[in-house]
């Protein structure tokens, strides 16, 4: 029986008078909706990195509960306020159902209305603007902007399909604003993607360096194992650096704000202190790493014709060459104690701790960073000047002793970087290396040749070549790069708009991105398709189809190998590379990719877990075969025997995650040490194996300058960032009720001093304005975040604010990874 | 901004309500014999409808509030309403409800501005030092960050955040490996406003913003906090008390505490930013 | 002022039923309890939940169309027997048929 409000409030104006009456009143029981009958069932959460596993609790199709799994070794039971809200992310008011088209008089056309078709006539015109840019332009006009949230297989169907199928590398994920400066210093330094260590450093370590990570309110359950080994172990500390003062100041025995960019000199500095000091672990050294220093001067990232481009000797350029210790030791000198206070604006006795903290060899050091330091125009550089650190000291590759990339997204790991969804990568190795393309060449039985050898268009350059008309047909998949890519007014807008383009955006709900495009395809979410996450620790998580998605939803991976049916190997492939197999004469993508006798070795069958209950697999249901399945045994040959061994994928299913290397069904905790992982021999001890000499290269770099500074027309430093209650752009918990609530709007966080300055007082109307553009919203000089005078901070999850308007498009040059941590602004009354 | 619309919809409704009601009620109540219970209710303000900022003491208010309705008016966040006959405090005074609309603590105060006859008190200028209430975390077994979880929207979002609501860290006994966050309210900096009781994110809020009576709670003036006196003084009350070793661990000194102990944290951050720190 | 602005602002509105639920405790004259129990079903929008043993009675008024609740009060207290008349509980709601979820 529905209970309405009206019932309800006369239940409670009886009760409340009997009350003053002083007399009980016999209530009728109002039927209570338990949670019985609940079918609960693991799956990861759907927001960031940190990879906690929940229970979904479901009935009649529908997810009613969740819990935190008290089992699952990362969060034991415990969840941030945003994995609390699971339950509700899939039931917003406004999911997308029907894919709409912008048409006029019944035919698609770039400046109509979006309305209602049917995924044929959606399918039909997509494909007509595919091979329409692919006739015209080749396969460089082509292109897919993926993600970070993309299950494994969805990633690697996408991945497949456009480099091997339509033969453009013009694939990258959002993970290139996130992770793409960690994966160039991992690449430059070791050789192989991905963190030496584990979470369980947060446990063994006594000493946490935080550099440039919110992790307080960014990566919430990792900040709670944190704080409760700083409580509960004898001498334990946190260090945290930051360009303002944020939550993890609170826990901080050595709290430091300094000025942007000058995190490059700290760094340098600390090197320079443990050389100084004796400090430098030298059998370590000599055994382990080699010397390097990198070229300098490479510019911002930005349009070749920009000034700044223009003025740096030597743009992008991200080679090295090996140095003696001298002359690196010479190189550092110059960051003395005295001299980085100065630059970096932290008193010399904090920066003069910190270093102690490195040069101490009792100390078990982990440093931690996220954004502060990928999103930085030199984020391979200071990304790898950590690793610099900790292979002075040898503070690497041991527990506890660990400089650990944290990650943004639930899947920049599993999907992003281990499938390779860059322009550059392939599911091992890059596109760049014919050994490589051979490699996937044989695995994906395609003609020799197939997979074009140039990287294609990273994100950024994905924009700039729509605006300039290059790149012409445009799927994007899970994500709201709308919202998200920097200098929206001058490079987003206009290549989405652009009458030459066609784009196609499927998600869930209708977000700013999907309401920019010309075609909306809706989309199945998190647990309405069967799925795998790879978490920061190198953990990897799967979960079952849960839920159906609401009539009309299509998972990604249905859309990308459904829409490969429609072309031909004919259509994309020159003649003389069909010819070199002439069985895939006459048929299609989707038969050449998936039907490979590999993709579909797995023939349909039901999905069980161990209690017997029984889940859908829409997919299986309408290709017939088990798809996730194929696609994962095939993938998963990539990287077996090559150090991203994984295991079999019932394995999966029945643990709760496993860290790669698997290897004699056994996980991984820390990489390149002989104690722990079976590709260092024994006797080895510390191997750095991804590299052929089997070192890790130290590769010292200088401080140089951000593209933008502060002057004298727009003299505030802008950070963006995010807060805790929302997740990246809020597509997911903006429609949320309560954490709507909890921080319904961004607002500008401003020193009170340099408010009063301004004549603005807090809850003021501003506009913040950058060269790029302006956005209104309100100032707040208190609360979560303070910020040093001369920089303020704004979040970039309301929609109604986008912070995108004002950030710079200048990346760092070697990863393309955008700053969104530092560009010049002002402030005025509104 | 529907969210605006809504709730303004909904006040208009409730004044067409209160205009005709209250009319029809105070008929029954002249002609009746006196009960006045109606009355009762409205001298017992119930515990959720908060004064402004700046409000005497209740008797000494109500006696001084002229119903006026100046300080609803001036209010720019629409936060302050006037009570009605169903809304349980005196008809006519001005009253919020924290969980619908919290006061945003406005520096320049524009409702005690406009208290033409002082029973907001004028000497009230620094907002920050506003008592309309005391945040309470009254839901030990639901809020979440007592049960380990990682919400702590309620801290976040108060604007004296670290002094009035701050963070107690306390090891997560249960998995071993995390800290329990514990929100705790400083009752001599908690203005009241309520932003917390707004933002909780629970179904029923686990933080409420009570009267300053009802939610302070004291310590017995017979009884002192030792560790407290001791700080106080910066060394024992008590000089020339002696330790004999103990046999075995001569030279040792006796640890403070067990396993499993608490190691002290660093001092607050108060005020936020590095004196002197300009980049 | 706003409260003015308001009361005129009411003035064209029709209430919809259950929009306003009042709490009202009726109380008889001695050994009338039962005809003011009758007395009151006869008029709309009006339950009685409970009698207590000294003849006060719980009721519940709820608004509609024809009679807006502050009417049915008045004719409360004209019903033959009833002592007084007191508003103890009122809750308004713009959408009374809304059905409510219990929270999960």
């Amino acid at each position: 029986m529905a209970l309405t409000r009206r019932t309800f409030m006369k239940a409670n104006a009886a009760a409340a008078t009997a009350a003053a009456a002083g007399a009980a009143l016999p209530v009728g029981a109002v039927a209570q909706k338990g949670n019985e009958d609940l079918r609960w069932d693991k799956i990861p959460c759907r927001f960031c990195g940190t990879g906690c596993s929940v229970l979904a609790g479901v009935k009649d199709d529908r997810i009613h509960a969740t819990q935190g799994d008290p089992d699952a070794p990362v969060n034991k039971g415990l969840n941030c306020i945003k994995g609390y809200f699971l339950a509700k992310i899939m039931y917003g008011e406004d999911r997308l159902t029907q894919p709409l088209l912008r048409m006029r008089g019944g035919e698609f056309d770039k400046e109509g209305d979006f309305q209602p078709v049917s995924w044929e006539k959606a399918f039909d015109v997509m494909e007509a603007k595919f091979k329409e840019a692919l006739d015209n332009g080749g396969p460089e006009s082509v292109g897919m902007f993926g993600s970070g949230q993309w299950t494994v297989w969805e990633g690697y169907a996408a991945s497949k399909f456009m480099k091997a199928g339509l033969r453009s590398n013009n694939i990258d994920p959002n993970a290139r604003h996130c992770m793409a400066s960690a994966v160039g210093a991992f690449i430059r330094g070791f050789g192989a993607d991905e963190p030496m260590g584990c979470y369980d450093d947060l446990e063994e370590a006594d000493t946490f360096v935080l550099w440039g990570a919110n992790m307080a309110e960014m990566h919430p359950i990792l900040w709670s194992r944190l704080s409760d080994t700083r409580l509960t172990k004898e001498g334990a500390e946190v260090h945290v650096l930051s360009t303002f003062e944020n939550r993890n100041f609170e826990l901080a025995d050595n709290g430091m704000v300094f000025t942007p960019q000058t995190d490059l000199a700290i760094l340098n500095y600390i090197a320079n202190y443990i050389i100084q000091n004796d400090a430098v672990d030298e059998d370590f050294l000599k055994s382990n790493v080699k010397l390097n220093a990198t070229t300098t001067d490479i510019g911002y990232g930005l349009r070749p014709e920009h000034p700044l481009q223009q003025k740096a000797e030597n743009p992008n350029d991200g080679s090295f060459s090996e140095i003696s210790f001298e002359e690196y030791k010479k190189q550092v000198s110059g960051y003395t104690l005295e001299k980085t206070a100065e630059m970096s604006g932290v008193p010399a006795e904090k920066l003069e701790r910190l270093a102690k903290a490195f040069a101490d060899p009792d100390r078990k050091v982990m440093s931690l960073w996220t954004m502060g330091f990928n999103q930085h125009t030199r984020g391979v550089w200071v990304n790898g000047l950590v690793y610099n650190v900790h292979l002075l000291t040898g503070k690497i590759s041991r527990p506890g002793q660990s400089p650990f990339s944290l990650t943004g997204q639930p899947s920049a790991c599993g999907t992003a970087r281990e499938v390779g969804t860059f322009a550059h990568r392939l599911p091992h190795g890059v596109v760049m290396s014919k050994h490589h393309r051979d490699l996937a060449e044989k695995i994906w039985k395609l003609p020799e040749g197939t997979i074009p050898p140039e990287p294609g268009f990273h994100a950024v350059l994905q924009n700039r070549k729509l605006k300039d008309g290059v790149l012409n047909a445009y799927w994007v998949q899970c994500n709201n790069n709308m919202q998200a890519a920097a200098n929206l007014n001058n490079e987003t807008w206009p290549g989405y708009r652009n009458p030459d383009n066609f784009i196609v955006v499927s998600d869930p709900y209708p977000t700013v991105t999907a309401l920019s495009g010309d075609l909306i395809l809706p989309t199945a979410m998190w647990a309405e398709k069967e799925g795998a996450y790879g978490n920061a620790e190198r953990r990897t998580q799967f979960w079952r189809q849960q839920v159906t998605p609401p009539e009309g939803a299509k998972s990604d991976l249905w859309q990308t190998v459904e829409f490969s049916k429609r072309f031909k190997v004919e259509d994309v492939w020159p003649r003389e590379l069909v010819d070199k197999m002439p069985e895939y004469k006459g048929r299609t993508l989707y038969e050449v990719l998936f039907r490979n006798g590999q993709v579909d070795a797995f023939e349909k069958q039901k999905v069980v877990d161990g209690s017997g209950n029984e889940y859908p697999n829409d997919e299986m249901e309408a290709f017939g075969f088990y798809i996730q399945k194929g696609l994962w045994e095939e993938y998963a040959r990539f990287g077996r025997g090559r150090g991203h061994d994984l295991g079999a994928f019932e394995l999966y299913h029945q643990a709760r995650g496993l860290r790669w290397p698997v290897v004699d069904g056994k996980e991984t905790l820390w990489r390149y040490n002989e104690q722990y992982d079976p590709y260092v021999e024994e006797g080895e001890g510390i191997k750095f194996y991804g590299n052929d000499n089997g070192k890790a290269n130290l590769i010292s770099a200088p401080y140089e300058d951000p593209a933008e500074m502060p002057d004298d027309d727009y003299d505030l430093w802008l950070a963006t960032g995010r807060v805790l209650e929302h997740w990246h752009s809020g597509s997911m918990t903006r429609r949320v009720p309560e954490l709507h609530k909890a921080f319904p709007e961004a607002v500008v966080f401003m020193n009170p001093d340099d408010a009063r300055d301004r004549g603005l007082r807090r809850g003021a109307p501003v506009k913040l304005e950058t060269r790029r553009g302006t956005v209104q919203a309100r100032v707040e000089t208190r609360g979560r975040n303070r910020t040093p005078r001369g920089l303020v901070f704004i979040p970039w999850f309301d929609e109604n604010k986008l912070a995108n308007k004002l950030t710079l498009d200048a990346t760092d040059p070697l990863s393309k990874e955008t700053d969104y941590k530092k560009c010049a602004c002002r402030v005025v009354s509104a | 901004m529907a969210h605006d619309d809504r709730t303004s919809n909904k006040q208009v409704a409730r004044r067409r309500f209160l205009a005709t009601a209250v009319r029809g009620v105070a008929l029954v109540a002249l002609a009746g014999t006196g009960l006045g219970l109606a009355g009762r209710v409205a001298a017992n303000k119930p515990a959720h409808a908060i004064r402004p900022p700046g409000a005497l003491d209740e008797d000494a208010f109500l006696a001084a509030c002229v119903r006026c309705g100046r300080c609803v008016r001036d209010c720019p966040y629409d936060t302050l309403r006037l009570a009605g006959l169903g809304d349980g405090a005196a008809a006519g005074t001005p009253y919020f409800v924290a969980r619908d609309v919290p006061c945003e603590m406005c520096p320049e105060i524009p409702c005690v501005a406009a208290c033409p006859t002082g029973a907001l008190d004028r000497g009230l200028t620094d907002i920050d030092a506003a008592e309309m209430g005391i945040a309470v975390v009254v839901g030990h077994e639901s809020c979440l960050n007592y049960l380990g979880l990682r919400c702590d929207v309620c801290y976040r979002v108060c604007p004296l955040i670290d002094e009035a609501i701050t963070l107690e860290p306390r090891h997560n006994v249960r998995t071993q490996a995390h800290t329990r966050f514990l929100p705790t309210v400083h009752t001599d900096k908690c203005t009241g406003c309520g932003k917390c009781e707004a933002a909780c994110v629970l179904p029923e809020a686990a933080i409420r913003v009570l009267p300053e009576d009802l939610a302070r709670g004291r310590v017995g003036e017979h009884y002192r906090l030792g560790w407290a006196e001791k700080k106080k003084r910066g060394e024992s009350l008590v000089e020339g008390v002696i330790d004999l070793p103990n046999r075995g661990r001569e030279g040792m000194e006796s640890p403070d505490t067990g396993s499993g102990r608490v190691i002290d944290l660093p001092d607050r951050t108060k005020k936020g930013g590095y004196e002197g720190f300009e980049p | 002022m706003r409260t003015g602005r308001f009361e005129h602002e009411d003035a064209g509105r029709a209430p919809r039923p259950g929009e306003n639920v009042c709490g009202v405790l009726v109380r008889a004259h001695p050994g009338h309890a039962a005809p003011v129990r009758r007395g009151l079903a006869a008029l709309p929008g009006t339950e009685v939940h409970h009698v207590t043993d000294d003849e006060r009675l719980v009721v519940t008024v709820e608004e509609t169309p024809e009679n807006p609740a502050n009417e049915t009060m008045t004719a409360i207290h004209n019903v033959e027997g009833v002592l007084s008349v007191a508003l103890v509980y009122h809750e308004q709601t713009d959408d009374p048929e809304a059905v409510i979820e219990e929270a999960s």
